[in-house]
């Protein structure tokens, strides 16, 4: 079963095509991976995905058990809660908040509260902020981040800081997670770990990933379907295995550093 | 129907200060991406100074004028290099901030160097009226709305034909690739300040035979500059001129045929349904952010 | 973020201290005004600190909201017939809840478009109300100003500066109570997420438009309910004090005390209201007409541009030095920022 079809995505800027008509689907449970060279659309697909951009054509029909959503008709912030939610490229980590704060941020569709109740912090606040620091703190320790709950975000390492971005998708329970390059600024070791982690969300957790990567060893390692772009257009789909012989694939890559 | 063009007459008056001012706005806007909320009270003050060349040091009224526009110059150039560049990384917000204290203090030192009385300050040109058809046309309304015009053209065709305006345009439409193209955006910073300021000032000047020169002589026509350059539409340089002169000529036809009093609060009113309308003006478009 | 029961107890101790302090030392009329008026200040400057502070979102109509409130209060207690007490505690109420709903409908139509327009529409706002004081005599009486009573809540009289005071602290505690307690928790979360990354708090479900809204209206509340105060302090109001010179020195309290910070609100509040009192009194400057306003407009611009957190943080700065043990690493983490 699909969980995610993107159907004809189209979008322009200033008359520059970033995607042309691109169709995918990923399937439920599976790790799929959205690679090209550079300026390829990737990132600017996700965009769409997760509506910060409003493609100009196209379709993208998220499916989430038995229910279908058809996600152009979200606004941006509505998305996590019909069980999708996206990571950054660059890190957007809320930078004078705790560790276990950032990660509450993940819940915050599905905390309880209004302005009243909170502002006059009634009984029930402080029973739903005990139960929402609960499964914050299974999280973090799913990451493996005990111990840095009440640290500075801003103060970890980088490697740390894109761990804590995850832990805020992950908390918040989605089916389909995407990622937008996460082994960038990462070394060789940093980028094994990350591998393993990605397929642990996805075997223990249940979580669909999809993962828009620059680095090869790492959609390579644990991609089970691999797209590629280029120019905004799919020019080849399949296993790691036919991804890294097919001639246009590499044409496209050799050209990308040429140019 | 002699009463109507007489408002419509002044309606253009008025509106064509309205536009420079809001065009003043626009341009800084557009190029360092700043509001400049005191460009009232900079205008205020460049008024100051030609009306205390002309009255207090005796200077013909032509040499009054261009030793303000010669301070209106130094003026813009100075608060571009000391209160904006340094923030030139700032957030919008922190910007918008400075310039909101640069209110206070321009404010403040006028009212300490000037004092709070109002003075009568002359037209800039003082002939008879003329009486056309019954519609009574002042020499001085019609100087205005000619060298707002003239004002405008010599502005636009820098904007659309000289390399200043293309330095200016490739700014307003994106700063990062117009420093990698090699303009000298600062340049065009301190350039688009210095040409708002002066603008400002002459707003301020030919307005004052209307308002006097007080330290509150342009609390009105920077307010209708703001919701000109709204209706106009803060993304092009012929909106808010066009704004400006919509507003001129409704606040004269309201005040004469609805309400002297409640004018202001219709005109506001045409900003809030302008908001809802068509949030970013008649000639404004959306821009996607880039995320 | 949350406060310990010693921090508890701390602030508890200097708020009692707070409100016994005037009765010890035995103040003059006209300084116990001005405390007073500090702490009715303090209340707008906290509901100006959410929007500016945790919102990012610059108003220049707050006053308009402000002036709102004294006269909705006015109105309200000078009509209502003796009703004990009831009346006062009804009209600050409602001096709080009618600019909250007219802050609402402004925000609903200005706060839907990114970046600059809430400050536009909220100037033309400022200017517009302030004309609504001057021309809508029905309700203002217009140019000659309303007076309106003491309070007298159930048979005791606010009528002394003394009594006036402990009641408005009342208030700014529990006002800034609500203010801690909203930041602590989801909603608070979900201002600072969208102030420090608008792009993580759209991806994590938090709508940029409501959080926008909330901030403004509440702010317009707190700020209704300081007028609401203010005109039973002062007992008499007119249209002229509520222009937008008011709304800049909210906003210089709000910076100049500390962005998003409540202690910053009060520091804020006091250092607008106490400045000029003090510069009045030194030869020579006091005599320059306005001084105090340009200082704060110098002020303004020099925290913005060089100490972001304003006066609130540099107690942080002192705090270390004076107890050198109590340096835990908490502290040290805040520095890092």
């Amino acid at each position: 079963m699909n969980i995610l079809t993107v159907k004809d995505l189209s979008i322009s800027f200033g008359g520059l095509k970033a995607v042309d008509s691109l169709s995918f689907e990923v399937k439920q449970n599976s790790i799929y991976g959205l690679i090209g060279p550079n300026g390829a659309g990737k990132t600017t697909v996700f965009n769409c995905i997760s509506r910060f951009y409003t493609p100009d054509e196209g379709e993208i029909i998220f499916r989430n058990d038995t229910k279908e959503h058809n996600l152009l008709e979200y606004k941006t912030y509505q998305v996590i809660e019909k069980g999708l939610v996206r990571t950054f490229q660059n890190v957007e980590l809320v930078k004078t908040m705790t560790v276990l704060d950032n990660i509450l941020i993940g819940l915050h569709s599905k905390t309880k509260g209004n302005i009243f109740t909170e502002g006059l912090r009634l009984p029930g606040v402080k029973k739903e902020e005990e139960r929402v620091k609960d499964k914050v703190m299974k999280i973090i320790e799913f990451l493996g981040l005990t111990g840095l709950e009440n640290h500075l975000a801003a103060s970890q390492p980088y490697g740390i800081q894109k761990l804590i971005e995850l832990g805020r998708t992950l908390v918040s329970e989605p089916k389909l997670i995407i990622l937008d390059e996460p082994a960038a600024g990462m070394n060789h070791s940093e980028t094994e770990e990350l591998a393993k982690l990605i397929k642990r969300i996805r075997d223990e957790l249940n979580i669909t990933i999809l993962l828009v990567e620059h680095d090869m060893s790492l959609v390579m390692e644990v991609c089970e379907k691999i797209c590629v772009i280029n120019f905004g257009k799919k020019i080849a789909e399949g296993s790691p295995l036919e991804i890294q012989e097919n001639i246009e694939v590499q044409k496209a890559y050799l050209g990308g550093e040429e140019a | 129907m002699a009463i109507f063009f007489q408002n419509i007459m002044a309606g253009l008056e008025t509106g064509s200060l309205y536009a420079l001012a809001a065009l003043g706005l626009v341009l800084i806007f557009r190029t360092s991406d700043v509001i400049n909320f005191a460009q009232g009270e900079m205008a205020m003050f460049s008024t100051f100074v030609a009306f205390t060349l002309f009255d207090g040091l005796g200077l013909s009224y032509p040499l009054a004028v261009i030793g303000a526009l010669i301070f209106a110059l130094l003026f813009g150039f100075i608060v571009e290099r000391i209160f904006i560049r340094p923030a030139s990384d700032a957030s919008l917000v922190s910007k918008m901030i400075i310039t909101l204290g640069l209110i206070m203090i321009i404010g403040g030192l006028a009212s300490a160097i000037f004092g709070i009385d109002s003075y009568y300050f002359r037209q800039a040109i003082s002939a008879d009226s003329i009486d056309a058809a019954g519609v009574v046309v002042q020499p001085n309304a019609l100087f205005i709305i000619a060298i707002t015009l003239v004002i405008m053209a010599g502005l636009f065709y820098m904007i659309n034909k000289t390399k200043v305006g293309i330095a200016i345009r490739a700014t307003a439409q994106n700063e990062k690739t117009a420093r990698l193209m090699g303009i000298p955006v600062f340049k065009v910073y301190s350039m688009s300040w210095i040409i708002a300021t002066i603008l400002g000032a002459i707003a301020g000047i030919l307005m004052a035979p209307t308002t006097n020169v007080s330290t509150t002589m342009m609390a009105e026509v920077h307010l209708k500059s703001f919701i000109a350059a709204v209706l106009g539409g803060f993304g092009s340089f012929h909106g808010p001129v066009i704004g400006g002169l919509i507003i001129g000529i409704l606040d004269n036809l309201v005040g004469m045929y609805i309400s002297l009093t409640w004018k202001t609060v219709i005109v506001y009113g045409l900003l809030i349904v302008t908001l809802i309308v068509k949030p970013t003006g008649i000639f404004g478009k959306t821009h996607r952010k880039k995320v | 973020m949350n406060l310990s029961k010693k921090q508890i107890l701390i602030y508890s101790g200097i708020i009692l201290i707070l409100a016994i302090l005037p009765f010890l030392l035995g103040f003059g009329r006209s300084t116990m005004t001005m405390i007073n008026t500090v702490v009715i200040y303090s209340i707008a400057a906290l509901g100006f600190n959410i929007l500016l502070g945790y919102a990012g979102q610059i108003s220049l109509g707050h006053a308009a909201f402000m002036g709102l409130g004294a006269y909705v209060s006015a109105y309200i207690t000078n009509t209502l017939p003796d009703m004990g007490g009831l009346e006062y505690i009804l009209g600050i109420l409602l001096a709080g809840i009618v600019p909250l709903a007219i802050g609402l409908i402004l925000g609903l139509i200005a706060l839907r478009l990114e970046g600059h327009y809430l400050a536009i529409a909220t100037l033309g706002f400022g200017v517009t109300i302030q004309q609504v004081f001057k021309e809508w005599t029905g309700f203002t009486n217009g140019f000659s100003g309303m007076n309106a009573k003491a309070i007298n809540l159930f048979g005791i009289s606010l009528r002394s500066r003394e009594s006036f005071y402990i009641f408005s602290l009342v208030i700014l505690v529990l006002l800034s109570i609500f203010s801690y307690n909203l930041i602590r928790s989801k909603i608070g979360r979900g201002l600072i997420a969208m102030r420090d990354s608008e792009h993580a708090a759209q991806a994590m479900g938090i709508s940029l438009f409501k959080y926008k809204l909330i901030a403004f209206s509440l702010s317009a509340f707190y700020a209704g309910i300081a007028g609401g105060l203010y005109i039973h302090l002062i007992r008499f109001v007119e249209p002229n004090q509520w222009g937008v010179e008011l709304s800049l020195n909210l906003l210089a309290m709000v910076v100049i005390g500390g962005l998003a910070s409540i202690l910053g609100s009060v520091l804020g509040a006091a250092f607008i209201t106490v400045i000029p009192e003090i510069l009045k009194e030194i030869p020579l400057i006091g005599e320059i007409r306005n001084f105090s306003m340009i200082l704060t407009g110098v002020a303004l611009i020099l925290v913005i541009m060089f100490i972001p957190h304003g006066l609130s943080r540099i107690t942080y700065k002192i705090k270390p030095l004076v107890k050198k043990t109590r340096r835990n690493k908490k502290l040290e983490d805040q520095e890092v920022v």
